[in-house]
């Protein structure tokens, strides 16, 4: 019974919010605040993707930055240099980040930890000196202008406030996916290889065909947000896709909470919107940022969405593991 | 005669200058309990290594209801119908009991995963499908009050009944158990060979490693002995009881020869 309650409570709950993100554009008009909101929402898009092969499979990652590069140029050229509509590009985006997935999974069937970390920056780095160099194709460091703006059937997204509604329509769509996964019995065993790679083959499941799913996962998600990227942007160009946003990528999966939707929605939110409101703090607005990220990350080992769960492990860190009769050398 | 459930003949594994197995050859027939025993180091986990495709043999061969395992993986070997638990707990420590067994069952969920995104209906379908039939394995090993709980906070002879009931969720002819009683107070070890011996009555065949001669020596229908990676002989538990060999080599006094 208590089950059954607490789902109605979930669903009223993921109601309310939905509601108060649609109406949010109308009470406040500013543009500049809906364009951060706007890229919130990519990087929602781009988190959930990382979830599945970081966060769920245990596969570190760090070559966000050059698949959401591969999704965002993809998208770009075939809208710009082909003349094709702003919605093939963004399916030529998925196209290539399913390939790219297939690709790129191949690497993590034989490497592990930081040797595959290592192999996906990179990946990153080739793909951003690629996009550097190539100026025919690419612009080289010009970057890629007069990107267009999206437009369904006609009807221009040309503000804003229509894009966001675009995106949050897509976003909501792919949070219900991603959680319908995650709870499949998919995300079970993306989870079960992070947990014990061995047991999961002798259960006769092909580990080596999962991981490649969960990286595909990851790529198409990743280039599907690159696209959003640039034709929200309307303009790329190479030095967007560092290390640093890889990087940021992982914090906001990290920050909100590994494995779940809404740690996701969380981290992202956290790691976009905090910096801008902090601004008044002027030069010191990054400081305070990496120092609240960093507490919170002290605090909240589970991610701040360990708040909500009861799987939180609230000061953890600073709490010996020592029991009463045991050596604290053990 | 009975069919071979498992086959092996001439298996040798050689890690560098080091023999593991040498030249193995036992044959397993169906409807019976065949233990593997020897001192430590003589092999055993290597070879069921080997039949599960954790290691490749160096030479010899592996069949299971006569097809070649060569050149097949581990999850391959597996769907071949093989189930198997570990001598060190591997069990997915994140997660609750019934969700363990889920995992082990899989398999019987065909669904791809593009698929399952847009077909609700069926992939709500398949996931009752899994959930029922794990719940009917933690009945079968009388853990189902512990269906919610996280298999880490569980004691040491849970975890292992859960793993035990894990490798029978994709409904294996060949049950493999390295070690089953090990690690267990003698309630839960009788509790555990009960569960053991009703699993091969309902018609699993278990291949077993075990160091408690007890439980070895009151369920196998055959035993095979090795010593540093050598069998030094096979037969039924009073055999191997009697075996000069083996006394000497791995059994000791406690087993003394019966008089016949």
């Amino acid at each position: 019974m208590k089950h059954k309650n607490w789902n109605i409570v979930k669903r009223i709950g993921i109601t309310l919010f939905i509601l108060i993100l649609c109406i949010f554009p109308l009470v406040d008009t500013n543009s500049y605040h809906h364009i951060i909101l706007n890229q919130t929402l990519v990087n929602v898009v781009v988190v959930l993707g990382l979830n599945f092969i970081t966060g769920l499979t245990g596969q570190m990652n760090l070559g966000t930055a050059g698949i959401m590069a591969f999704g965002a140029y993809s998208s770009a050229l075939v809208s710009t240099k082909l003349g094709f509509p702003v919605l093939v590009g963004l399916l030529v985006a998925i196209v290539i980040g399913y390939l790219l997935g297939r690709v790129l999974g191949f690497p993590s069937l034989r490497l592990k930890g930081v040797y595959l970390s290592l192999t996906t920056i990179g990946f990153s780095e080739i793909t951003r000196l690629i996009i550097t160099n190539w100026t025919t194709l690419t612009g080289g460091t010009m970057g890629l202008q007069n990107i267009p703006s999206i437009s369904l059937f006609g009807y221009v997204l040309d503000s804003s406030t229509k894009v966001y509604y675009f995106y949050l329509f897509i976003v909501i769509v792919l949070c219900f996916t991603a959680s319908r996964i995650i709870k499949s019995k998919w995300g079970r065993v993306f989870k079960a290889i992070r947990d014990n790679i061995d047991a999961v083959e002798a259960s006769g499941i092909d580990v080596a065909k999962t991981k490649i799913l969960a990286f595909t996962l990851a790529t198409i998600l990743g280039c599907l947000g690159g696209a959003m990227y640039a034709h929200m942007m309307n303009y790329v160009n190479p030095t967007t896709f560092t290390q640093d946003l890889s990087a940021n990528f992982l914090a906001m999966m990290m920050l909100g909470g590994i494995g779940t939707v809404p740690g996701n929605i969380i981290g992202s939110s956290m790691v976009t919107i905090l910096p801008e409101l902090l601004r008044f703090l002027e030069n010191y607005y990054w400081l305070i940022f990496s120092i609240i990220a960093l507490l919170f990350a002290i605090f909240l080992p589970n991610g701040i969405v360990s708040l909500f769960t009861g799987d939180r492990r609230l000061g953890r860190f600073w709490i010996t593991k020592t029991k009463k009769g045991e050596s604290s050398h053990e | 005669m009975s069919e071979s459930i498992l086959k092996i003949e001439g298996l040798t594994k050689r890690f560098a200058g080091l023999t593991a197995v040498n030249n193995l050859s036992l044959d397993m027939k169906e409807r019976s309990i065949h233990s593997l025993i020897g001192p430590n180091g003589s092999g055993k986990t290597t070879t069921i290594n080997m039949i599960t495709g954790v290691f490749k043999q160096t030479e010899g061969e592996i069949h299971i209801q006569d097809v070649s395992t060569e050149s097949k993986k581990t999850f391959q070997i597996a769907r071949l119908g093989v189930g198997r638990t570990f001598q060190n707990l591997k069990l997915y420590d994140s997660m609750s009991a019934l969700e363990n067994l889920m995992i082990g069952g899989h398999e019987l969920a065909t669904m791809s995963l593009w698929r399952g995104i847009f077909d609700l209906k069926g992939s709500r379908r398949e996931e009752k499908l899994l959930k029922d039939r794990a719940e009917y394995i933690l009945n079968y090993i009388g853990l189902s009050e512990t269906a919610q709980e996280k298999v880490k906070n569980l004691p040491y002879g849970k975890r292992k009944m859960i793993e035990f009931g894990r490798a029978l969720m994709c409904f294996p002819k060949l049950l493999i158990l390295d070690e089953p009683a090990a690690g267990l107070n003698p309630s839960e070890r009788k509790q555990f060979v009960d569960i053991i011996l009703k699993t091969f009555h309902e018609g699993i065949d278990i291949f077993l490693v075990e160091h408690n001669m007890d439980v070895v020596m009151n369920i196998s229908t055959t035993i095979t002995v090795l010593n540093f990676g050598v069998k030094i002989a096979e037969g039924t538990p009073k055999e191997i009881q009697n075996n000069e060999q083996v006394i000497k080599a791995y059994l000791g006094d406690r087993f003394k020869p019966i008089d016949v």
